[in-house]
């Protein structure tokens, strides 16, 4: 949209396009009269503008204008000033550059920045506490290094279906699959059976969930039916409605090891808070831990869906 | 420094209103080695909830984004109850309403040698006297 002006801004012409959005005639916007579309919030900004645009040599101003269906979207205005041979200002030459997209967008990336320093400075926190847990139960800074570097590559997994689970919902056969991927180097198959239905797992419980499926995962390998070659590790999981909404019950139960049963190990320190505690509060569901004759039982039960999500859910039905 | 914490907290009833599992429990563990009796909640109705049904909340440190909800009816029932506050947040402090800017607040992630002078300074103050601390605590 094109415009001419002399003075502070009193328009003597508008084009044909500024007559289209708008709706004023060419008499309606000269003058003052193109402020009438200008939303009010941005006159000042407007009037301000042309005050200094003698001094500058431009004009300047991001303004929201109505068009004539009463909307206003935000547009980018430029003037230019026109002058005689003696330099003095005869007129001025401006376009109104639709930028409402622009603005739009810019906003949004506002939001995700925020959003994205948020997680960041979450996740530090995560990565500080599992630091502070690790140190309590370590006797050397090798054993340090060593349960330190492996948690880190577990919240390191997660992190990665994490960032994908917008388009791509986290299936807890998946990320428990990828636990024991990981641990066994891909040799366990023949000792390890999953078994469950298509479970989808919220965001914001996939995080600690995997972590604990690392923990329950590492004290199979080090001491319980996955140290050795006879032992069998089942993960059978099942979905069940309670008081009308879907849980989750995740079973854990090794058997068949030869590791003698005063050697048999549960999850303890970090792991064992994780597990029993961090998991349930996180989730509100609970987490049962045993040994047995034969190996570790575990059994977690949580609710899929949070209740506010069921309200949202509801409202939008 | 830690001798003058467990003083101030020794069977002080602290509540944390904390969504992150991990967060949480290393804030719970924290104030626990200080000698604070610990109430962990995660989300709005559960703190309310808890400040409800607990007599003598001493200290409340309050995350001001629930997974994805924001925490201020736990923030506006702490107030009523003179409850000093302790907001932490993974935002910036313009995510934090005009309403709460008295309150005090600290970004994560929250170490050992950042939270205890602060909840040692909260506690030590009476709750009927204005916190007028902005961004950081003096030392």
């Amino acid at each position: 949209m094109i415009w001419r002006a002399v003075g502070n801004g009193a328009w003597t012409w508008s084009s044909p396009q500024w007559m289209q959005y708008t709706g004023q005639t060419s008499q309606d916007s000269n003058g003052a009269g193109w402020l009438a579309v200008v939303h009010p919030d941005d006159r000042a900004t407007a009037q301000n503008s042309w005050e200094i645009a003698e001094t500058i040599g431009e004009f300047h101003a991001d303004l929201r204008i109505q068009s004539q269906l009463g909307n206003y979207k935000w547009f980018q205005t430029r003037g230019e000033p026109l002058r005689d041979d003696a330099g003095r200002i005869i007129e001025w030459i401006g376009t109104s550059t639709d930028v409402h997209d622009l603005r739009q967008l810019q906003a949004e990336q506002r939001i995700l920045v925020a959003e994205l320093q948020h997680r960041t400075r979450n996740l530090i926190a995560v990565v500080h506490s599992i630091f502070v847990q690790t140190l309590r139960g370590c006797e050397s800074i090798d054993m340090l290094r060593d349960r330190y570097e492996d948690r880190l590559a577990a919240l390191s997994r997660v992190q990665g279906l994490l960032s994908t689970s917008e388009h791509e919902p986290i299936k807890l056969a998946r990320l428990i699959g990828m636990e024991l991927d990981a641990l066994g180097d891909g040799q366990l198959a023949s000792q390890v059976l999953l078994s469950g239905p298509d479970t989808v797992v919220r965001s914001s419980t996939a995080q600690t969930l995997a972590l604990a499926v690392h923990e329950l995962s590492t004290n199979a390998l080090k001491y319980g039916a996955l140290s050795n070659r006879n032992g069998m590790l089942t993960v059978a999981w099942e979905e069940y409605d309670k008081n009308g909404q879907p849980w989750l019950r995740l079973t854990w139960r090794e058997t068949g090891s030869e590791v003698p049963h005063e050697l048999l190990s549960r999850p303890s320190g970090y792991g064992r808070v994780l597990i029993e505690r961090a998991l349930p509060q996180q989730t509100g569901g609970q987490t049962k831990m045993h040994l047995n004759a034969s190996g570790m039982d575990c059994v977690i039960t949580l609710p899929l869906r949070q209740f506010h999500e069921e309200a949202l859910h509801g409202e939008r039905v | 420094m830690e001798n003058a914490c467990k003083s101030v907290l020794r069977d002080r009833h602290v509540l944390i209103v904390e969504d992150d599992a991990l967060v949480g429990i290393g804030l719970v563990n924290c104030l626990e080695e200080i000698g604070a009796e610990v109430s962990w909640t995660s989300d709005v109705g559960s703190a309310i909830i808890a400040i409800e049904s607990t007599s003598l909340i001493s200290l409340a440190i309050v995350d001001i984004n629930l997974n994805g909800v924001r925490s201020d009816p736990v923030l506006d029932e702490l107030i009523a109850r003179n409850i000093p506050i302790l907001l932490c947040t993974g935002y910036d402090s313009s995510f934090i309403g005009d309403r709460y800017r008295k309150i005090l607040c600290v970004a994560k992630p929250f170490t050992r040698n950042k939270v205890i002078p602060i909840v040692n300074e909260l506690i030590a103050i009476d709750p009927d006297s204005v916190i007028s601390v902005n961004g950081t605590i003096s030392q």
